[in-house]
């Protein structure tokens, strides 16, 4: 590891990335199955249209923020893969900002190294940006996040976390362990920057715990109640703020299809062609009839739960608790397809310092489980889809088979990991805290 | 004296004419009906029921099926046949029309559904029937063979693929109309329309047409599978001299008649509607079950770390 610094690292992702996306056009021109995502294609003919003046959401099936639009209209003057481009570079800075969260934590060099290698070497992630599509962008911004957070700037990450809900939903999972780590009393330095824990070596922590003893509330009434500090309300009001004023904005320029396109239809919906929720059989068979209102909270159910469980439990180790959140997310949506992985992945580097666990075998027992049920999936809807039989049984209770998969490997992982606040809390002496209990 | 001749059946072994039509245009040639002879036509046909339907219309109207689709908003089949015979048959009786009605026929007519699953290929092979003029008069003229086919519900084209084949020049242009929601099912989804155009080269022997197709997802059938059947094109050749100034093409709506030998069908899987209550209780119980696994495991994990730290 002495050759290997994150500037070199950084050069030779670039430089495969690089490659891909000139291979990429190259596949695109001449071998029938392309290269290239649908929905970069999606992105770019609404670029095109906003080019030209006219609604982004005049081209069918482009259901997300006019602002994706408005980045890619160079693809029409400049070249038509400046949107990847610009998603790999993307995809770098997730590295750079995994490596900045992990060394002002106290990481170790060569770990925080293997870590930035998890993300960047991830033959998952350096697709998913040079095949176009736009989740690189989110991982970034809500790691810039967590970093704004870490170095105090509440406001920083409020416009931030503002912006990136109006991008992409699914971040609003993300606002009460935000307010609630906000809002926990928590030591402050010379320059009024929160105190990070620093990293301890796992095969120390038993002994001796940076975390200290102290007065961390389990109470979940406790923490409710320090919702409403005035860095709390200040986070919520002006990330609120931010995204209904980019709402109010793309309304007032493109009208109801902005709502029903970027907004409405990712909340209300259901999809019933195959894909690796094990809801999609249900939704199909059901899909005529429609769903009463039992079956839509019973199917909610489980995913507020476990999501309401993980965040008053973990808040405090933040990238922890948002890498449970949004792999438990994933896993219960009633829609999953491969590119929502991008966003957990982005948030495991910043994990894998603090567990204890193992490549050997640990490690490969996880990694097996889940590429191996995803494999096992793939292959029943390659047959659906593309040999024309019937096995929509086969193809549901893989995705099945799948959930069971995410849940073991989220509980080993969770098993694993050493407990590890992001803030140092405030020490308070045995006699205070006795008094607070009163 | 009768190779122009507007009244003859064409077969895959060349013209035909009935025993009446022959002698009558004997008479006429001998003068019998002089000076009217060359506005009768002694064949018991008119332009419009002759084998190849037969007109003029401007070029720019070049588009049919839009044209049909604007003017009636909704694209039934049998209105969209009646359309046809009026618009064309009502076009003026352009020159060269006489002279050259029935250049474009086809000997034989292939229809067949390749590939596996949900994304095929309609291939059409159409082998043009060799008129001794036929090279002449496509040299002379820019010709484009136009296919209408109309999809049932349980299929669609997609307009984007089509048109990177346009970009492509494998057709000279594609439409689709009707239903082009790519995401719906079967049950939520309508009938749609595709025309394409493609260039005719006069050292063509045949045309092949091949368009992609994907299937929606059926309605629940206890059978396993659904057939769904795409019946036959509609096919025209329009004409336009390379020379003249004329805003007028010579349209031919080619009778496919006898040649049409099959519907193609599709076999697309579908739900059973007998899994219904099945899989709704195993499903929930699936994500219940997951659910309340990880709630333990948070609670207990949460109660072990936060033991350790004090």
């Amino acid at each position: 590891m002495g050759l290997v610094n994150l500037s070199r690292m950084l050069l030779f992702s670039a430089i495969i990335r690089l490659f891909l996306l000139i291979y990429g056009e190259w596949q695109d021109a001449h071998m029938e199955v392309r290269y290239t995502d649908v929905d970069y294609l999606v992105f770019s003919d609404a670029a095109a249209m906003v080019a030209a003046g006219r609604s982004p959401f005049e081209r069918s099936t482009y259901r997300y923020s006019p602002l994706l639009a408005f980045f890619l209209v160079p693809n029409c003057f400049l070249h038509r893969s400046w949107g990847k481009i610009l998603f790999s570079a993307s995809d770098l800075l997730v590295g750079l900002f995994v490596y900045s969260i992990l060394k002002q934590r106290g990481v170790p060099e060569k770990v925080s190294l293997w870590c930035v290698a998890a993300w960047l070497f991830n033959p998952f992630t350096f697709t998913i940006g040079t095949r176009g599509n736009c989740e690189p962008i989110v991982c970034a911004v809500v790691l810039w996040i967590i970093l704004c957070l870490m170095n105090g700037k509440v406001c920083q990450a409020a416009f931030w976390y503002g912006l990136i809900v109006h991008f992409r939903i699914y971040p609003i999972i993300y606002c009460l362990p935000f307010v609630l780590v906000i809002s926990n009393k928590k030591s402050v330095g010379p320059s009024e920057k929160p105190i990070l824990s620093q990293w301890v070596s796992t095969h120390k922590i038993l002994l001796e715990s940076s975390c200290s003893k102290v007065a961390s509330s389990y109470s979940i009434w406790f923490s409710v109640r320090a919702i409403f500090t005035k860095e709390a309300v200040l986070f919520g009001l002006l990330s609120g703020s931010v995204f209904f004023t980019f709402t109010a904005i793309f309304f007032h320029l493109y009208g109801w299809a902005f709502l029903n396109e970027a907004l409405l239809y990712h909340l209300t919906r259901t999809d019933p062609r195959h894909n690796f929720s094990i809801y999609f059989y249900y939704i199909y068979l059901h899909h005529q009839e429609g769903f009463s209102a039992l079956e839509k909270l019973v199917s909610f159910l489980p995913q507020l739960i476990v999501q309401f469980t993980v965040v008053l439990q973990f808040y405090e180790d933040l990238p922890f608790c948002l890498f449970l959140q949004t792999v438990a997310f994933v896993s219960f949506n009633k829609v999953i397809t491969a590119q929502y992985f991008v966003w957990f992945f982005c948030l495991l580097p910043l994990i894998l310092p603090w567990s204890r666990m193992r490549l050997k075998w640990t490690g490969f027992l996880c990694i097996s489980l889940w590429i191996g049920s995803q494999a096992h999936w793939l292959m029943w809807a390659y047959l659906l889809e593309f040999k024309g039989r019937n096995v929509f049984l086969q193809l549901w209770l893989a995705s099945i088979l799948f959930l069971a998969a995410n849940t073991s490997v989220l509980l080993i992982l969770m098993q694993h990991h050493v407990y590890a606040p992001l803030f140092q809390p405030l020490v308070h002496s045995r006699e205070e805290n006795s008094g607070k209990l009163e | 004296m009768f190779s122009d001749y507007l009244g003859c059946w064409i077969y895959s072994d060349g013209k035909s004419i009935s025993c009446v039509a022959f002698v009558l245009e004997i008479y006429k040639s001998a003068g019998l009906s002089d000076p009217i002879a060359s506005s009768i036509q002694v064949n018991e046909f008119t332009k419009c029921s002759y084998p190849n339907i037969n007109g003029c219309r401007t070029c720019s109207q070049d588009n049919l099926m839009r044209s049909f689709f604007n003017s009636h908003g909704q694209l039934s089949e049998p209105d969209f046949s009646k359309f046809l015979d009026k618009e064309i048959c009502l076009g003026d009786l352009c020159e060269e029309m006489l002279v050259n009605a029935d250049i474009f026929g086809l000997s034989s007519l292939l229809r067949e559904l390749i590939g596996e699953g949900s994304h095929r290929q309609l291939v059409t092979t159409m082998e043009l029937y060799h008129h001794p003029k036929f090279t002449h008069f496509v040299n002379e003229h820019f010709c484009e063979a136009i296919v209408i086919e109309y999809l049932p519900t349980g299929v669609f084209s997609d307009p984007f693929e089509l048109q990177r084949l346009v970009d492509r020049e494998v057709f000279l242009s594609a439409s689709v109309f009707g239903d082009t929601n790519l995401e719906l099912p079967y049950a939520l989804s309508n009938i749609s329309v595709v025309e394409i155009h493609i260039n005719v080269k006069s050292d063509a022997q045949k045309i092949v047409v091949q368009l992609p197709l994907h299937s929606r997802y059926p309605p629940l059938n206890s059978s396993d599978y659904i057939n769904i059947t795409i019946g036959k094109p509609h096919l025209f050749t329009r004409c336009k001299p390379k020379i003249s100034q004329t805003a007028d093409c010579l349209w031919t709506l080619i009778d496919l008649g006898v040649l049409f030998g099959n519907n193609v069908t599709w076999r697309i899987p579908c739900g059973d509607a007998l899994h219904t209550r099945a899989v709704t209780i195993i499903t929930f119980i699936s994500s219940i079950f997951c659910s309340v696994f990880i709630v333990l495991s948070t609670m207990y994990q949460s109660k072990k770390d936060k033991s350790k730290m004090e």
